[in-house]
């Protein structure tokens, strides 16, 4: 499978490439600065070549823009709308589905990973949506070698199953 | 591992029974077939008390549709209540709850479907509010080829069980590893769809 990723570099993004590679597939990375327009990712993205775009790399909007992660997403959802052998995959962190009393980090960060729960609660409803999914983890490089089996189950899957959410790790 | 698993009989439940027996697991299995109707309130406790030595319970059995619905009448919603108060101290215990996607969707006009959602909205918000220590999973699938799923006769793309259950053993075997809290299920593309549209689709892929 043809498959887009915007980081390979952080130990998960790391171990995710490693994986997808073992199971054969065809990786393009696509490690850009994330708050360049929107024109410019639909210039240097081959959107009719990939088949899967998995949406790993997170990084804070320096504008009143939503940040370049949730931005890239809207974009393949716009452009992907028909298709049904597309597939896309947002690692968010699991901040963004637990209460806010737990979380000791910034509150700017938390505010930009809660907005992936807009995405779902839409997606819950009526209308047609491509395959979409988010996958909530706790950033924890222990753990990188457990989310690529994940993803790459998923991903081995996706044709029969595909999974729209995904929310891993113990509940706060 | 030891699992306890209601629904063994028929449908999912059994796909995942005889899955969970093949890979050498010690299974037990209640089912209206095999005497256990969780319906009645006292056959819950019995599942729960015969449960107790077991690591893993897969809430999977959903009762029988009810004429009207009454909040929190349902057999599996019972036997939720009562595993999550039984083992709600214990964080080596693992919890599996069938859910449905369909409880995102507003109330159905045909009634038992209407149940069947309300119920699977009210398990969810259970789960939700849970303050258990166990490790909680709630399975959501979307429509799949079984009994239930024959409420919904406006509804024609379904998954495969089997494809549903494979996925579904994955995170059993590897619940050691990975508990996820929640996994929503679907061909979230094809699901609204006309059946015309989406040939058309697949046609032009």
């Amino acid at each position: 499978m043809n498959i887009l990723m915007t980081d390979n570099k952080s130990v998960l993004g790391t171990a995710l490439y490693n994986r997808l590679i073992d199971d054969g597939h065809d990786i393009t990375v696509y490690d850009v600065d994330l708050n360049q327009p929107d024109d410019v990712f639909k210039q240097e993205i081959d959107f009719e070549k990939i088949e899967l775009c998995l949406n790993n790399k997170y990084q804070p909007s320096d504008s009143d823009k939503p940040h370049g992660q949730l931005r890239l997403n809207a974009i393949f959802l716009d452009l992907w709308a028909d298709s049904v052998l597309k597939y896309i995959i947002n690692i968010a962190d699991k901040c963004a589905v637990d209460s806010h009393v737990y979380w000791e980090g910034s509150k700017e960060y938390r505010a930009e990973q809660v907005m992936w729960n807009a995405i779902e609660r839409k997606k819950s409803g009526e209308g047609s949506y491509p395959n979409h999914c988010v996958m909530y983890i706790d950033y924890d490089d222990d753990k990188a070698s457990v989310y690529a089996d994940v993803v790459s189950h998923m991903v081995k899957t996706c044709s029969n199953v595909w999974v729209s959410k995904i929310v891993l790790g113990s509940k706060q | 591992m030891k699992i306890a698993i209601t629904g063994h009989t028929s449908g999912l439940g059994k796909y995942i029974y005889d899955a969970c027996i093949k890979n050498k697991h010690d299974v037990a299995g209640f089912s209206l077939t095999s005497g256990h109707d969780i319906d009645n309130r006292d056959v819950c406790y019995d599942i729960i008390d015969q449960a107790k030595h077991m690591d893993m319970f897969i809430n999977c059995a959903y009762g029988s549709v009810k004429d009207q619905y009454v909040k929190g009448a349902n057999g599996q919603i019972e036997l939720l209540k009562q595993i999550l108060s039984a083992w709600g101290e214990d964080k080596s215990k693992f919890i599996l709850h069938i859910g449905s996607k369909y409880m995102y969707r507003n109330p159905q006009k045909i009634l038992p479907a209407k149940i069947y959602t309300l119920d699977k909205r009210h398990a969810h918000d259970i789960i939700q509010n849970s303050s258990s220590e166990a490790k909680v999973f709630n399975f959501i699938p979307g429509m799949f080829e079984s009994s239930m799923s024959d409420m919904w006769p406006d509804v024609f793309t379904k998954s495969k069980m089997e494809h549903i259950g494979d996925t579904l053993c994955f995170y059993i075997e590897n619940c050691k590893r990975m508990w996820p809290q929640e996994v929503v299920i679907d061909k979230t593309d094809l699901l609204h769809r006309p059946l015309e549209e989406v040939i058309k689709l697949g046609s032009t892929q």
